[in-house]
């Protein structure tokens, strides 16, 4: 039995709220993100069937609109259009497909021409529209007629972002050579008034004037500035536009060092003119952790914190409350001062745990990775590690991921090193069943690039599994069945290689070249192979102790 | 040139006439949505961040013709400038943006943003002399989710400059998504047919989806793709006939879209 | 209920409890002292009996094994329902019969198999194990695994439970005793991030003392990585000469003391051979 962690369905009246919310926070700096009911819920041509949500245990957690209009693409020429806008998924649900899915639901030809639909397009970012708009939906980049200018007519913006308290904070714990700086640097550019920057006494001023005692005078094009600023190597990018006298920068030398010594804090303030942090100011408190031990009802927020930490593993137990009590709590050797949790106490947010049992087994230990890890990990450690001490354990150990190597570099500090890793083995009960789950997850890959009907025959199965497995893929979709059809592909394997290919610890290539997979004809292997690559687990997995022990 | 025209703001009933001239300004390029009175209203007028003091119209004293308008969002943004083409554009896209400046600094926006076609000289040079500094555009992505549909619509379109091409032609699409009809036919004598799938014809032409879709947006040169090897016709002494076709479908036009379209 | 020579496999009942609890508890004493069976199945709320299976032999219970249905997670979006296999256990003088297999089969032939409840079953076993039983008999597969366990060592719990075995073993074998060194020989063990681990070799046989206590003759250090690496190795004496080498351990005392030290090192493997945490 299959149950998606994701649920994905049409917008109802009832998710505007859920909605809106999500749309605000992921597009912030558009409109102030308040903009979703008139573009959407008040647009007359709203159509809330090719709105879709999805949704996880109840909670809305990502959205796709389309908004249905005509547009021109003739001389005379006018087609029905659907434009893609407004996907958003929630910071923390992504990374897991979701957004690929929303794009993909309604997506059918019966929809596009109910509707008279001939072409669907968007604005985006270009490297997501290459790493995903292109790939999944063939979205074509048209070449466009279009020039953007821009005229920066004050530095209000930038003026209220320095003299933010809260962001003063932030900068101050980000970049601590601010207490010592004493530099003031003017940007004269023909676009924008002048803007004069202060770094004194580990504060930022800015003004819009040109005085005359600064220490450093910049004159360029903002757009030079701009495109500096957003470069990947700014520093390289910087010298360059100077060795091309696009940008000229006059002052003392000794200054001119101070800038390059502190060229971060001066980028990330500068940026707030183009491209500001969206979450700039998520963390503007500065969290204030604190260890204390179990309470009744943190097993909520530890299941979420959890969830959240491993959201891109598998091989866990998927964490309710009831699970984890019973995993957790009241296993033996466990009591509540054995568990301690770390909290943001400016919020009471849960960001860390460590569940020690007496004996020395750190059943589970889980850190939310936005926060401070070598703080709240190093707290954890520390506690569990007193903890067993006084219950006169003989050693401490728990389990982690692999490549967590910002975990590896606290637990190195605190003694702790990676000796083991455990063993875990699994069995494919229902050939029929994982490929079938493999393969909805790549449907519309699989649809696109084969049409095949594929039969596999393995030997060496145990006696509960198929010897055959039947795969045909064409554009009614995927089918999949035990039962020998006639077929264009037949792959013949045993069954620890079927399995081990399935897991993703064998690649289908790697069978081959090992002669443990034969395809017949032999001019279909490397169809066969790009298929079967299609059909693996693609997550790594992860196994708490507690899971297990 | 001052005394002929004046400057005013949006008044109710303005929307079809100002509609209308969006689209007159824009007859040539494509990517845009047509203005209809209603789209505009909603678009424009009903937009969060504009009021109607915000919406700056230039228009000629005596008839009182509307030649241009901008519409300029407190936040900066300037949905949409348009200028009729017909008249002297260089005075009027001047006094739209001084007025569109002033309007922003007495409503306290920290910055102005528009977009403006790559080919129309004028907007660049006023722009120019504003001082503004320019930006990279924002891309547009486009994907054909009915190829018979849009072939048939553009073949319709370019009827006349087909001349004498009078054939059946079939298209099969590889690697066709599965909400694209991966067959269809298109039959072009006098007028155009399309068949949701593979009739009798004179020739087919196989190609991949993604570079027929390439090839229609104006984005691939139909021959290019022959010499990938993207593109096949078969017969193969059709081809002259398919890269006539392929080249009389494909939309030349530039793609030009306002701010307003997608923000 | 199945058969094979001389044992069954039948479903478990109430009555079967106790046996195999206390099997469990003997089987597995180095986990949580074996007592752990009532909290991770009486007590689990998603126990099922039927899920268990017994070996009898003469009306005893001699194996057990069990399995766990539960929700799996296997990549950022699915969850499918799987089997834990886990705590299969046979009684000591009953291995060696195929007993383990048997139950490894019948339980594969339970109705939770026919109906497909579980898609994929798993477990954690020894990799020798897993080679020799689990995989030809039920068709276990290595999992794609990102895991990693860490450890820190606080005390030589462990390590002084593992001495007492060995001296009484050495005690009862003469080839062994003869083989104990006339006079002490003291080794430091400083190991990093570990308490200091002082030995004494003699004719008394392996004592622990508390680092300090007595003056050591010879001085190992190193790291648990490094020591792990030698112990897990075919050829151990190439990379213990390759950790020399690297100065990733080191040896220090005088030149007789260092051969005496070489002269018993079988004595030091043995010591380092098991399970140390």
């Amino acid at each position: 039995m299959v149950e998606k962690m994701y649920k994905y369905r049409l917008f109802l009246p009832q998710d505007s709220d859920a909605v809106r919310g999500l749309v605000k926070a992921a597009f912030p700096n558009f409109l102030e993100g308040d903009y979703w009911d008139w573009k959407h819920f008040n647009n007359p041509q709203f159509d809330p069937s090719i709105v879709v949500v999805s949704e996880k245990d109840g909670e809305i957690v990502g959205c796709s609109h389309w908004l249905k209009g005509n547009i021109k693409i003739g001389s005379d020429l006018v087609v029905g259009s659907f434009l893609t806008c407004d996907l958003a998924v929630k910071p923390e649900q992504r990374g897991r497909g979701i957004a690929r899915e929303l794009l993909l639901q309604r997506r059918t030809r019966e929809t596009f021409r109910s509707r008279g639909i001939v072409v669907n397009y968007d604005f985006a970012d270009p490297r997501l529209a290459k790493r995903l708009y292109t790939p999944l939906l063939g979205y074509t980049k048209v070449g466009v007629a279009v020039k953007k200018y821009a005229k920066v007519l004050n530095w209000k913006r930038l003026i209220d972002f320095v003299s933010n308290e809260d962001a003063g904070r932030i900068l101050l714990r980000r970049f601590p050579k601010l207490r010592e700086l004493n530099l003031s640097i003017c940007f004269k550019s023909k676009s924008a008034p002048p803007l004069t920057l202060r770094f004194m006494n580990g504060k930022i001023e800015a003004t819009e004037n040109e005085p005359s005692d600064v220490h450093i005078l910049v004159e360029a094009d903002l757009r030079v500035l701009v495109s500096v600023f957003e470069a990947k190597h700014v520093m390289t990018q910087l010298l360059k536009a100077v060795f091309q006298r696009k940008i000229k920068i006059k002052g003392k030398f000794l200054k001119l060092y101070e800038v390059t010594q502190n060229f971060g804090l001066l980028k990330t303030v500068l940026r707030v003119i183009s491209t500001p942090e969206p979450d700039f100011f998520s963390h503007a408190q500065t969290p204030k952790y604190k260890v204390r031990t179990f309470e009744d009802g943190d097993e909520i927020e530890i299941v979420r914190l959890f969830d959240k930490a491993y959201a891109d593993y598998g091989g866990f137990v998927p964490r309710d409350p009831k699970y984890w009590l019973w995993c957790c709590l009241q296993r033996p050797g466990v009591v509540r001062e054995g568990i301690f949790v770390v909290v943001d106490e400016n919020d009471n947010s849960v960001v860390g745990y460590a569940v020690a049992g007496k004996w020395g087994n750190i059943w589970e230990l889980c850190y939310d990775p936005a926060h401070d890890v070598e703080t709240v990990v190093g707290m954890l450690l520390g506690e569990t590690t007193r903890y067993l001490e006084s219950m006169e354990a003989a050693s401490v150990s728990f389990n982690a991921v692999e490549e967590d190597s910002a975990l590896l570099k606290v637990c190195n500090k605190f003694g702790f090193e990676a000796l083991i890793s455990p063993r875990m083995y699994l069995s494919i009960l229902d050939t029929r069943g994982v490929v079938a789950l493999l393969a909805d997850g790549k449907r519309e890959e699989l649809i696109r690039y084969f049409d095949e009907a594929i039969l596999v025959k393995l030997k060496d199965v145990p006696a509960w599994v198929k010897d055959t497995l039947f795969v045909r893929i064409d554009r009614n979709g995927v089918y999949v069945d035990e039962n020998v059809h006639p077929y264009t592909i037949l792959v013949k394997t045993d069954f620890t290689t079927f399995s081990s290919l399935l897991a993703g610890v064998l690649t289908p290539s790697a069978a081959v070249a090992q002669s443990k997979l034969e395809v017949e004809p032999f001019r279909k292997t490397s169809t066969a192979i790009k298929l079967l690559s299609y059909l693996q687990f693609d997550a790594k997995w992860f196994f708490p102790m507690s899971d297990y022990g | 040139m001052e005394s002929q025209y004046q400057t005013r703001t949006f008044i109710q009933g303005d929307e079809m006439k100002l509609g209308r001239l969006f689209n007159k300004a824009h007859d040539w390029y494509v990517g845009f949505v047509p203005r209809t009175e209603d789209y505009w209203r909603w678009c424009c007028l009903n937009r969060p961040d504009v009021s109607r003091e915000g919406i700056i119209i230039v228009e000629e004293k005596t008839n009182r013709e509307i030649i241009g308008y901008t519409v300029v969002g407190k936040s900066g943004n300037v949905w949409e400038l348009c200028v009729d083409p017909n008249v002297d554009r260089k005075y009027v896209v001047s006094v739209l943006l001084e007025n569109a400046v002033s309007y922003l600094r007495k409503v306290n926006a920290d910055q102005m943003v528009l977009n403006v076609p790559s080919d129309d000289l004028v907007m660049q040079l006023a722009c120019g002399k504003m001082d503004f500094f320019e930006l990279p555009p924002d891309q547009m992505f486009v994907g054909i989710t009915d190829f018979e549909a849009l072939v048939g619509a553009l073949a319709e379109n370019v009827r006349d400059r087909l001349g004498n091409f009078r054939e059946t032609v079939t298209f099969r699409l590889l690697n066709a998504r599965s909400w694209i009809n991966p067959v269809f036919s298109v039959r072009i004598d006098g007028e155009v047919q399309v068949f949701e799938n593979a009739v009798p014809s004179g020739f087919s032409i196989e190609v991949d989806s993604d570079v027929l879709a390439a090839i229609l947006l104006g984005n691939t040169n139909p021959f290019t793709a022959v010499l990938r090897g993207k593109l096949k016709v078969n017969p193969f002494w059709k081809f002259r006939k398919a890269m006539s076709l392929l080249n009389a479908l494909q939309i030349h036009n530039s793609w030009f879209y306002s701010l307003a379209d997608y923000g | 209920m199945t058969e094979t020579t001389g044992s069954i496999c039948r479903a478990f009942t109430k009555k079967d409890e106790r046996p195999v609890k206390a099997l469990v508890e003997t089987s597995f004493r180095d986990f949580l002292s074996g007592k752990y069976w009532a909290w991770k199945y009486k007590f689990n709320p998603n126990f099922d009996p039927a899920l268990v299976g017994v070996a009898e032999k003469d009306g005893r219970v001699v194996g057990c094994n069990h399995w766990l249905l539960r929700n799996l997670k296997i990549s950022n979006q699915a969850e499918v329902q799987a089997i834990l296999g886990a705590d299969i256990a046979v009684e000591p003088k009953f291995r060696g019969q195929g007993i383990a297999k048997s139950l490894l089969l019948y339980m594969r032939s339970l109705p939770v198999m026919s109906n497909r409840q579980a898609m994929i079953s798993y477990m954690f076993a020894d990799p020798n194990l897993s080679r020799n039983l689990y995989e030809p008999v039920a068709g276990y597969i290595p999992a794609p695994s990102a895991t990693v366990s860490y450890v820190k060592i606080l005390k030589w719990k462990e390590l002084e439970k593992r001495i007492g075995i060995m001296n009484h073993e050495i005690r009862n074998d003469a080839e062994k005793f003869d083989r104990l060194p006339k006079s002490e020989l003291t080794i430091l063990f400083r190991l990093l991030n570990t308490p200091q681990l002082l030995l004494s070799l003699s004719k008394k046989g392996i004592e622990i003392y508390e680092a300090g206590s007595k003056k050591a003759k010879v001085t190992v250090t190193s790291d648990f990585t490094t020591l792990a690496r030698i112990k897990k190795s075919e050829h151990r004496m190439y990379h213990l000469l390759a950790a020399l080498v690297t100065r990733n351990l080191k040896i220090r005392g005088s030149l007789v003391s260092l051969f005496r030290f070489y002269r018993n090192l079988w004595l030091i493997e043995d010591v380092f051979s098991q399970r140390l945490f």
